[in-house]
């Protein structure tokens, strides 16, 4: 009963949170629930006695995908949020193939090498993965309309609430299958890897404790992908005179953010004050022109 | 309770041809031959580092052999890996008291029930499988009956004393249902009461149409318990044959004993 009491005091307490909490504050909440999830899947990885480095990676490559398929692709960021996690999901399970080959010590090694190439890729391809700064212009999530009710996930209350529901399931997905008997198996070959496999408790556990890590961490890496669609709208830059851009639009409650043009750096011209980019905005540095009248907007640089 | 097994007639259930295991410039086992009767208790022998347990590794799935075949009912599985092994019903314990102490009885057994149960990720989350799993528990527990643990179900194992912690070592293994058993050195650190229990546990086990291949340094219950019995040393195959003819044999003595000059 007290068990009971607790949780429903939990779950509203969790329900009035964000209302209490500034603007900044309820974003910093949204990454906050994201990151319970990042530390509690990789709880299952563990269940086997096995350190992985490349846990937060994978994490990445689901945001990646999801990113570049919503831009790249065209998919509607939610089909694009579950692609990213499946493209995880396949992308983790090829690279468990090596990986289980291994197990301590060297695991741990071999999955900090993997993660390491995977972070290298994501910066030195600029195209398609933007380099350091990562990829821009990704369109947002739709506002949702359901039986009258609008909901705008650019509201971060609302995409708390989005968060919390997926994070919930993940949890209560973890739940079920460390309680299952392929919890157990997990159980066994952390204790005692040998015996268990004496008894036959290799031949599908452990590929499976790969494929199940995976797809638990897909749902945050889907989740994570939407807050990099989030946080990466196509706002327009609005140039000044005097070569600083705003971005990020009233519309989020902030105060436009005055920063350099972000094309100065990369034009021979240093006296150019505003830069429009030509074509469709996603060539390289070269195809940026002056804008003579220096007036906004201008399309934020592409990767 | 012993009696003759030996002239059943039958295929042997395992067969050892011309076994070799290098480790690096150490040969550990040296063209060794040998077979098993199906439904009989068959020692296998030696001084330390004869290459008993290496024997063991190897006809498990735990190495592979660098030369030689090991035949289990006819098919050849020299290579293959522990669970593959144990999937066509060869299922080995281990020296000293390998369990998972963390667990409980009930649980060790569970896993041992592994290889019946299949579970699935998708299962487990949806909660299917729930009848196969309630199945599996009763299966457990009527295993736990068996070696008379039933009681402790829910005990850790770590909390029992070493003759249980070794007769649950065999029960997690007989959990996988398998044609024979490996049992290595399942009596040491018992004491003669621990002892004779545990050999009739083996005569159950047998009587239940298990065949049982075992290393073992005692030679009372290996004398007592066994139907044919192989003597290794130095890696290689000294001798072969029942108790009473391996007890006084002079190779054998003077393998254990330096020589039969020495026995008073």
């Amino acid at each position: 009963m007290l068990k009971i009491i607790a949780w429903i005091l939990l779950a509203a307490a969790l329900v009035v949170l964000p209302f209490v909490l500034s603007y900044s504050q309820q974003e910093v909440l949204v990454f906050l629930t994201i990151n319970v999830l990042v530390v509690s899947s990789y709880r299952l990885l563990t269940l086997t006695g096995e350190w992985s480095l490349a846990h937060v990676v994978i994490m990445g490559v689901g945001a990646y995908a999801s990113a570049l398929l919503t831009k790249s692709a065209g998919f509607p960021v939610p089909l694009a949020m579950l692609s990213g996690a499946a493209v995880a999901g396949v992308f983790a399970l090829i690279l468990s193939f090596p990986l289980f080959r291994m197990k301590g010590f060297y695991f741990l090694i071999g999955s900090f090498a993997a993660g390491e190439i995977m972070r290298l890729i994501w910066i030195k391809f600029r195209d398609p993965f933007g380099g350091p700064k990562g990829i821009k212009l990704i369109p947002g999530f739709d506002t949702i309309e359901i039986g009258g009710l609008k909901i705008d996930f650019f509201e971060p209350v609302n995409y708390y609430f989005l968060a919390l529901i997926v994070v919930a399931v993940s949890l209560w997905i973890i739940w079920r299958v460390e309680r299952s008997p392929v919890g157990l198996i997990f159980h066994a070959v952390h204790w005692q890897d040998k015996l268990a496999e004496s008894v036959g408790g290799q031949g599908a556990p452990l590929p499976h404790a790969g494929l199940c890590h995976r797809l638990l961490l897909c749902r945050f890496v889907g989740r994570a992908a939407g807050a990099l669609h989030r946080n990466r709208q196509s706002q327009p830059l609005q140039c000044r005179r005097d070569g600083l851009c705003s971005d990020l639009g009233d519309r989020r409650g902030y105060g436009h953010v005055l920063r350099p043009d972000p094309g100065r750096d990369r034009v021979d011209d240093p006296q150019r004050r505003c830069l429009a980019r030509t074509g469709d905005g996603s060539g390289p540095a070269a195809d940026l022109r002056p804008d003579p009248d220096c007036i906004g907007p201008v399309p934020a640089k592409g990767p | 309770m012993k009696d003759d097994r030996t002239n059943a007639g039958a295929r042997p259930l395992l067969e050892v041809n011309g076994l070799t295991m290098r480790f690096g410039g150490l040969t550990a086992i040296n063209n060794l031959s040998f077979s098993v009767q199906p439904g009989t208790i068959h020692g296998l022998i030696g001084p330390n580092g004869a290459g008993k347990t290496t024997t063991f590794n190897v006809v498990s799935g735990y190495y592979t052999p660098t030369e030689g075949r090991v035949l289990y009912k006819g098919q050849d599985i020299s290579g293959l890996t522990m669970p593959q092994v144990a999937a066509r019903g060869l299922v080995r314990t281990f020296q000293h008291s390998t369990l998972f102490q963390e667990f409980s009885l009930l649980q060790n057994v569970m896993v041992g029930r592994y290889m019946h149960q299949r579970p699935t990720l998708l299962g487990a989350i949806l909660g299917t499988g729930a009848k196969a799993a309630r199945e599996n528990e009763a299966k457990a527990r009527e295993t736990l009956a068996f070696f008379g643990l039933q009681l402790r179900a829910h005990e850790l194992a770590a909390e029992l004393s070493h003759g249980h912690q070794r007769a649950l070592g065999m029960a997690v293994a007989l959990a996988a249902e398998p044609d024979m058993l490996l049992l290595d050195e399942p009596f040491t650190g018992m004491n003669p009461e621990e002892t004779r229990q545990m050999m009739d546990l083996m005569f159950k086990v047998r009587d239940r149409g298990v065949t049982i291949l075992l290393v073992e340094h005692d030679m009372q219950a290996i004398m007592g318990l066994c139907d044919r019995i192989t003597v290794m040393n130095f890696g290689q195959l000294l001798v072969e044959g029942a108790p009473k003819d391996i007890r006084n044999d002079p190779k054998v003595i003077e393998a254990y004993l330096g020589g039969a000059r020495h026995v008073a």
